[in-house]
Order: structure tokens, then C-alpha cells, then sequence
């Protein structure tokens, strides 16, 4: 028998058409660990919510879930916070809502310590601390006394693991444990959760949209699409061979730093978009009358862009990636640099810019829905630049624009009359990339504009930025987290750390030999959506700080670091035609086997 | 996550039914306000000292009865709906007009502007508004323009209050820099962008701010200051009312349910109005 049993699991609400999780069938031995992955809306976060009875009461459930023999469904709560208390526990995406923002991390482990496993108060805290240690949070100790907010993402996750640890669950519900984190820290917490199994046993149900976290941390893998259940197997099996026509698309759209690099650009005379030593600083809110200057967000950054080329930035967050992006389109001002557009320098800010200038350089946002005005139809959203530019076009002219502009990002033309929350996530950011392409810009900056969409929906704005490219020239600077974007899109690359360039290189060149340590840590942290692959050990710790170190920023987290690194600044050089900015540039080799077979 | 698919449908029903009855009920009560003196056989002015306090009657017209000066309740609780109506529109819209410009443009220049637009709204503020009200009043002709402007006068302070904070917010969403980029000029921005996205807050503040003009009227009306006799309002006939309230509690109650009746169907409409202009309810 398994440790848990899920039997014809039906959940649905009322009024709506269909049943978010439908008649679905899983198990899980102890010990064992599954991973459940589908697009958002699959109803994975349901069905994790029905085993633990944590659905809202609106929900009507069917079917059965049984935990070692015993039947949870139908249960009281009074009996379910008994029973799961002891033998399951949950981790959510954000840690940030799931601890109480009241309490420091150790009360919290005491409180659930003294609830359910010991009676003693000094018991209670020897073994949260140990709980602590055990999930690596460097300076336990201190960590106990911190409340929640103090903690980067990565620490305060850890913090729920051990949260979730503390009664030795026989099962671990992990909802998109690493959704929120960045990569390297996101290596940390799964390659945590491994070792955690290996030395406890406990099974583990993992949930993600993510098919490169599953084939690297769970044996089984079931896959789910629109509440039901599309295929299960072991997961070597399902990435070899994908029985369902969806999961084969859902692998084909997976993370794979493997995909060809796509073609040079022609090249032609002189960069259409200059930026040249920007420098970026916030003020903090005004504390009495001292204003006080904050540190750089972005420090003496200079890089060029080609016509039709397009330049993937990645960093991880709060690198400065999008003050980076807003500064650009004049929407923050730099604190001293320029930008310059066809080699005419821009007015700081976008307000001082002539309306050709805006024209020529356009933006598309992270957030598909929230750069979409919510009283404002389709239509109409996309109608206005026009408007704007050309007041010289008849209605009738403008409608031809609008419905050009429609058709060439894919969107149908009965979406005309909708509002922007009527639109899917893809729907709603092909419509952000139709008003900014009818002006149609020289250079378009994406702004993380694929991070909210779904696998399959992210590729095909993708393909649909690179058709609009090739159609008309456009140069595109993507700024993104992920690494696989920007190895699937862009010509050349700039990695960026704690708002200075760390390497910039070409496509084929960077992902073949990273010159830089942290490029290199880059690589090695992203999850890939294949299970034959051996993941090399991360040779990254810790997670950016808010305070730049002297010296090499990277270095407290670098694993080559030398004495040099901690005292001196390297520059930014040329090092066999990569801009590089690392001490030992030249004579590391961190050229990876295991990236390319 | 989908815990929702109900309750937006729920609240978009609700509110259709809201608007839809207490939006009949006050077209009923416009209606009867304006019509109802015409085709009494009364007028609201006449004194008729033999009819004093006469019980409701459908007999001869009295449907309300008469006051204790025997003029014809019915006729004067009409005319005094029309100007209690008439003080509520008015007053609302002079402070949706000043509040919302003054509150959108303070939150959206932001900086050193918007400090300086909202000292001088506390400033305002700090001015005892009746008080100066009553100065107008007596400086001035009493006339019914004045009592609108000065009521309205009280009540667009918290709008712009209100107003500016939305904006402060709506101002960082990322359709506002999409505007900015694409090329949109600042006073479009405002009112394209930005005050269609807080019309929801604004039509409710609106709606209680109808009650409180009416409140403010009847107040300034008992004082001697609002509505001059023989001309009257809700809130005069209420004040009225109070003083025959043993032997005529009729005199009270009519033109108090009637009150009552009005701010209410204001706050569902207003309800109402809300739920169904937030374009993340509306259906399919």
C-alpha cells in the first residue's frame, strides 16, 4: 500500500463551466518522490490544497485521499490538524505570506514544536535551532531571532522547509517551492531538499511548472492539464518518450540551454542604440532633512546595440536589470551617462523627449496585465499610439493599423472589444507588443516580457518577437532572468551583477566558455528538462547582498576567489573578444562537459 | 486561485438588481417631485388657518395632511424633494469637478507640486467651514446658487484627497509608463489613463457625499440660513415636523421616510454603480 492514495479527486466550483481538478488518480510510496507539472491552471495547487483540506469552502470535493490507510476527505478539522500536523507538511511558493510576519523564525518553530512533538520550552528551541542548522541557514543563531522580513528569499524558504520539518512529516507537499527565488539560489534550496531526503526518507510531492526541476529531483512524474491528468510514468520514461501529443509540445518548450543559437544579424555600419558610462542611484525616503545617496544600482555601464541584433541582458534580481531598462526609456533618470538613438543623444527624461524619439524606442513590461489600462478595450489600447502619431489618418485608416498591427502578433480580431483582464496572460502581452510594434520602434526593450507566461505561451511570444525582427529590422534588448530566453533569442549576451557588466559576449561563445565565474555559476544553477543529465555540483553559496563589497562584487560568492579579488576592482577588458570584467579571466578555464553532449 | 469564479458573477447581479431598484425608486421620487405640485389643487404657500394639522386624507387632495399653518403637506414635501434633489446634484457635482481635477493633477505632478496643492488643502481644511458658509450667507443675497456652491465647497476637499492618493498609486502601475512612452501628453495621461481606473472609489465617495449635502442643507435650513420660507426642503420640513410631533406625527414622518428613502437609494446606488463601472466584474 502507499503512503498516499488519491482516488477520483474531483474538485469544482460553482459556475464555473468545468471542474478544476477532474476524476484524478495519484500515488505516492514513502520515500518516494513525485513530481506533478502542468501549465498555471492545471489545478495543481487544488489538488495539493484538497490533500492537505485546505480548499476553500466553496469548493465541492469527490473522490477519496487516503494517507497511510487513513481516510482524510470528510474529516474534521479538529482530526486533520492533528493528523496532518504530525505526519505531512506543506511548503509554499512565497515564504514571505506563509510565516507570520509578527513572529521571529525560531518562535515559530517553537510555537508548532511545543504544539505538537515536545512539552519542554528549552527542548523546544535546542531542536529549532538544530532545525535550523539542518537546512543550512548560515548564523543559525541569529536567524532564530530574526523576523521574517530581515531574511533574503532563499533564507526565509529554508526557514519554512524547517518549519515544515519540524514534527518529521512523513510527506513534504512542496507547491513551487522555487518559483520566487533566483536560480542560483534556487539550485541551493532543491539541491537542500535532495540531501534532506536522502538522509530522512521522506516522500516528497513536488509542484511545479517547471518540466527542468522535475527531471532533476523527482523519480516519477505525472503531468496535468485542465484538471486532468495527462500522463504519469517514470520521469526518464516521459522525457524520452512523451505518449501525449501535450507533453511532447510542453518538452519542446522546456529550458534547455541546448537550443542553436539563432543567426548572426547582417552586419551593418554603426549601433543604433549607444549607452555610454549610465550611472543609477536611488535616494532613500527623506529621513529628516539629510537626504542620504544610496549605493549604485547601475554603475558606469556602457554597451551598444547593432541594428536588427538583439541583446539579452541576465542578472538575477535586483541586479539593477530594470532600473537598468526604465532608465533607457527615460522613465527613471540617471544620475549622470547618456543614451543615444541613431547617435543622437536623448533628453534624460521620457517627458523632455520629442515624440519621434519615443516613436523610435518602445518598451514591453514584465507584467502583461498591469501595463494594459483596465478601463480601456483592446482596441482602443492599441489605437491610441496611432492616434497619437499619425492625427493625420482617418478612423477608417487607423482601424486598418490596429487590425494589422493585430493579426501580426497572432491576436484575433474578436478580441478588439474585450478588457485587458478578459485576456489571457499571452493574449494580454502579444497585445503590450502590438501597441508598442504599430509605432513600429527601431528598438524595442523587453522587460522580463516573458517571466509571467506559461512554457508553451513564452515560446511562442518568443518566436513571435524573432518573426517581427527579421520583418522589420527591429533591435531588441530582452532582459531577463533566464538564462534559456536569452540563449534561445538573442545574438549576443550581457550578464550583469550588482549593476555592473560581469561578461558580455556572443550567444555561441558565452554558453561555450563562460569567462566569468558567476556567468559559469549561471549556467550550472538552471534545471534542465533533461533527467540523463548529471548536474555538476554548484560551486556558488550565499545570495546577493544589499551592501556592494569592496573589491570584486561577486567575490564573497565566488568560488575562485583570490586575494586580489577582495581588495581591487577589476575592470572591464577584452579578453579573446569577450568583455569581461574578472581578475583571473585569463587563466581560469570554466568551460563545462556537461553543458553540451 | 479560482476560489473567485463565483462571487464576481454574484457581485455583478447584486449589483444590476441594486442599481436597477433603487435607481427606479429615485426616478419615481424625481418624478412625483417634479409633477406632483402641478396636479395638486394646492400650492405650497397658502395659508389656511381653518385646515390647520389635518390628518392625511385622500378626500379634497390632503394626501399628506396639512401644517400648522393648514398649507398642504403634499404639495410642500414635493417642492421641498426638488430642492433637496436639486442641493444633493448640485453640491456633488461642484465637488466631483474640483476634487477630482485638483486630486489627479496634486497625485500626478507629484514632488514639490503636489506638497504644495495639498498644504493648501489643509489649509482649507483648517477653516471652519460652516462658519464661513454662514458668513456668505449673511454677506450675501440668500440665494439658492450660493447654498449649492458653498456645500459643494465643503465636500471637494476629501475628494481631492481621496483622489490624489489613488492617483499617487495608479501613476506607478506600468500602463501609466506605457502611456509616457508611447508619446501621450500628461493632461491626457490624467484623464485617460488615470481617473477612468478610479471612477469605482469616486462614485461612492459621490454618493456619500449626497447625503452629507443634504444634512448640511436641512442644518444651514433649521438655522435660518438655507432655504427661506415659504420655500422649503426636506430637511426644513423635518425640522418642521419635530415641532408638531405629538399632534401631528405625520408632519414628522412623511418627509423623514422620505429622507430616509433617498440617502438610502443613493448609497445602493452607489453600491451599485461601483461594482458594476469595475471593469474586472463585468461579464463576458
Amino acid at each position: 500500500m502507499s503512503l498516499l492514495d488519491v482516488k477520483g479527486l474531483t474538485i469544482s466550483y460553482a459556475g464555473a463551466s468545468e471542474p478544476a481538478v477532474d476524476r484524478l488518480d495519484l500515488s505516492i510510496d514513502a520515500g518516494d518522490s513525485l513530481g506533478l507539472v502542468g501549465e498555471s491552471g492545471s489545478g495543481k495547487t487544488q489538488t495539493a490544497l484538497a490533500i492537505m483540506g485546505l480548499l476553500a469552502a466553496q469548493a465541492r470535493v469527490e473522490g477519496q485521499v487516503l494517507f497511510d490507510g487513513v481516510t482524510l476527505s470528510g474529516r474534521t478539522q479538529v482530526f486533520l490538524n492533528r493528523f496532518r500536523a504530525r505526519r505531512l507538511a506543506m511548503v509554499f511558493q512565497d515564504p514571505q505570506q506563509a510565516l507570520n510576519p509578527y513572529l521571529t523564525i525560531g518562535d515559530q518553530l517553537k510555537r508548532v514544536l511545543l504544539e505538537h512533538r515536545v512539552v519542554d520550552a528549552n527542548a523546544a528551541r535546542s531542536r529549532a535551532l538544530e532545525l535550523l542548522r539542518r537546512v543550512r541557514l548560515p548564523d543559525a543563531a541569529r536567524q532564530y531571532r530574526s523576523y521574517p522580513h530581515q531574511l533574503s528569499g532563499g533564507m526565509r524558504q529554508r526557514a519554512m522547509i524547517a518549519l515544515a520539518l519540524c514534527c518529521e512529516p512523513e510527506l513534504l507537499i512542496a507547491d513551487e517551492p522555487t518559483t520566487a527565488l533566483d536560480v542560483t539560489v534556487q539550485a541551493q534550496v532543491l539541491s537542500l531538499l535532495k540531501d534532506l531526503r536522502a538522509q530522512t526518507g521522506i516522500a516528497l510531492l513536488l509542484i511545479t511548472h517547471d518540466l527542468g526541476v522535475v527531471a532533476e529531483n523527482c523519480e516519477r512524474i505525472l503531468v496535468m492539464r485542465r484538471g486532468r491528468l495527462l500522463e504519469e510514468g517514470s520521469t526518464r520514461s516521459v522525457f524520452r518518450t512523451p505518449r501525449h501529443r501535450r507533453t511532447r509540445q510542453m518538452l519542446a518548450a522546456a529550458v534547455r540551454l541546448d537550443h542553436a543559437p539563432p543567426e548572426k544579424p547582417p552586419d551593418t555600419s554603426g549601433p543604433i542604440l549607444e549607452v555610454d558610462r549610465l550611472n543609477i542611484r536611488f535616494r532613500d525616503a527623506p529621513a529628516g532633512l539629510k537626504r542620504r545617496l544610496r549605493r549604485g544600482v547601475v554603475r558606469n555601464f556602457s554597451f551598444s546595440l547593432a541594428p536588427c541584433e538583439t541583446l539579452g541582458i541576465v542578472g538575477e534580481s535586483g541586479c539593477g536589470k530594470t532600473s537598468l531598462a526604465r532608465s533607457i526609456v527615460g522613465l527613471i533618470a540617471a544620475d549622470s551617462g547618456s543614451v543615444s538613438l541613431c547617435g543622437e543623444r536623448l533628453a534624460d527624461s521620457v517627458s523632455d523627449r520629442s515624440l519621434a524619439d519615443r516613436r523610435r524606442l518602445q518598451m514591453v513590461f514584465q507584467d502583461p496585465v498591469a501595463s494594459l489600462s483596465p478601463a480601456m478595450r483592446v482596441g482602443s489600447i492599441i489605437a491610441e499610439p496611432v492616434a497619437l502619431h499619425e492625427p493625420h489618418l482617418g478612423r477608417r485608416e487607423r482601424r486598418d493599423r490596429v487590425a494589422s498591427a493585430m493579426s501580426r502578433a497572432g491576436l484575433d480580431r474578436a478580441l478588439l472589444e474585450r478588457y485587458p483582464h478578459e485576456l489571457s496572460g499571452g493574449q494580454a502581452q502579444r497585445v503590450a507588443i502590438s501597441r508598442a510594434l504599430v509605432l513600429q520602434p527601431k528598438v524595442l526593450i523587453c522587460d522580463e516580457a516573458v517571466a509571467a507566461l506559461d512554457g508553451t505561451v513564452r515560446r511562442a511570444i518568443l518566436d513571435l518577437l524573432a518573426t517581427e525582427q527579421r520583418r522589420s529590422g527591429l533591435s531588441l534588448v530582452f532582459i531577463t532572468h533566464d538564462l534559456a530566453v536569452v540563449r534561445q533569442i538573442s545574438h549576443r549576451v550581457l550578464v550583469m551583477y550588482m549593476g555592473e557588466i560581469a561578461e558580455l559576449a556572443d550567444n555561441e561563445t558565452l554558453f561555450a566558455r563562460p569567462r566569468h565565474p558567476y556567468t559559469r555559476a549561471l549556467l550550472n544553477a538552471v534545471p534542465q528538462a533533461d533527467p540523463e543529465r548529471v548536474p555538476e555540483i554548484v560551486p556558488i553559496k550565499g545570495e546577493v547582498t544589499g551592501e556592494r563589497p569592496p573589491g570584486c562584487p561577486f567575490h564573497p560568492r565566488c568560488a575562485y576567489a583570490v586575494a586580489r579579488c577582495r581588495d581591487e576592482m577589476p575592470l572591464q577588458r577584452r579578453v579573446d573578444g569577450v568583455e569581461v570584467a574578472c581578475h583571473r579571466a585569463e587563466e581560469l578555464d570554466l568551460r563545462s562537459g556537461a553543458l553540451h553532449k | 486561485m479560482s476560489a473567485a469564479p463565483t462571487t464576481g458573477r454574484v457581485r455583478q447581479a447584486t449589483a444590476g438588481g441594486a442599481i436597477l431598484i433603487s435607481g427606479s425608486v429615485l426616478v419615481v421620487i424625481a418624478v412625483a417631485a417634479l409633477l406632483g405640485p402641478s396636479l395638486s389643487s394646492h400650492d405650497y404657500f397658502s395659508v389656511n388657518l381653518a385646515e390647520r394639522l389635518e390628518s392625511p386624507t385622500l378626500d379634497n387632495g390632503r394626501f399628506f395632511g396639512t401644517d400648522d399653518l393648514g398649507r398642504d403637506l403634499f404639495v410642500r414635501t414635493m417642492s421641498g424633494t426638488r430642492v433637496t434633489l436639486l442641493v444633493a446634484i448640485v453640491a456633488s457635482f461642484v465637488s466631483l469637478v474640483l476634487g477630482v481635477a485638483y486630486g489627479a493633477a496634486a497625485g500626478y505632478a507629484g514632488g514639490k507640486v503636489d506638497a504644495f496643492m495639498m498644504r493648501i488643502v489643509d489649509a482649507l481644511y483648517a477653516l471652519p467651514f460652516i462658519f464661513l458658509v454662514i458668513l456668505l450667507m449673511v454677506a450675501f443675497e440668500r440665494n439658492f446658487l450660493l447654498i449649492f456652491v458653498a456645500i459643494g465647497a465643503i465636500n471637494w476637499l476629501d475628494m481631492a484627497r481621496i483622489v490624489r492618493g489613488q492617483t499617487l498609486a495608479l501613476k506607478e502601475r506600468e500602463f501609466v509608463a506605457a502611456a509616457r512612452l508611447i508619446g501621450v501628453p500628461p493632461v491626457v495621461v490624467v484623464f485617460r489613463h488615470i481617473v477612468p481606473n478610479l471612477l469605482g472609489v469616486v462614485v461612492v465617495y459621490v454618493t456619500l457625499t449626497i447625503p452629507q449635502a443634504i444634512l448640511v442643507e436641512s442644518f444651514l435650513s433649521f438655522l435660518g440660513l438655507g432655504i427661506q420660507e415659504p420655500r422649503t426642503s426636506l430637511g426644513a420640513l423635518v425640522n418642521g415636523g419635530v415641532s408638531q410631533m405629538e399632534r401631528a406625527p405625520f408632519a414628522l414622518l412623511i418627509p423623514a421616510t422620505l429622507l430616509a428613502v433617498i440617502l438610502m437609494s443613493f448609497n445602493f446606488l452607489g453600491d451599485g454603480l461601483r461594482d458594476a463601472l469595475d471593469p474586472r466584474l463585468k461579464a463576458r
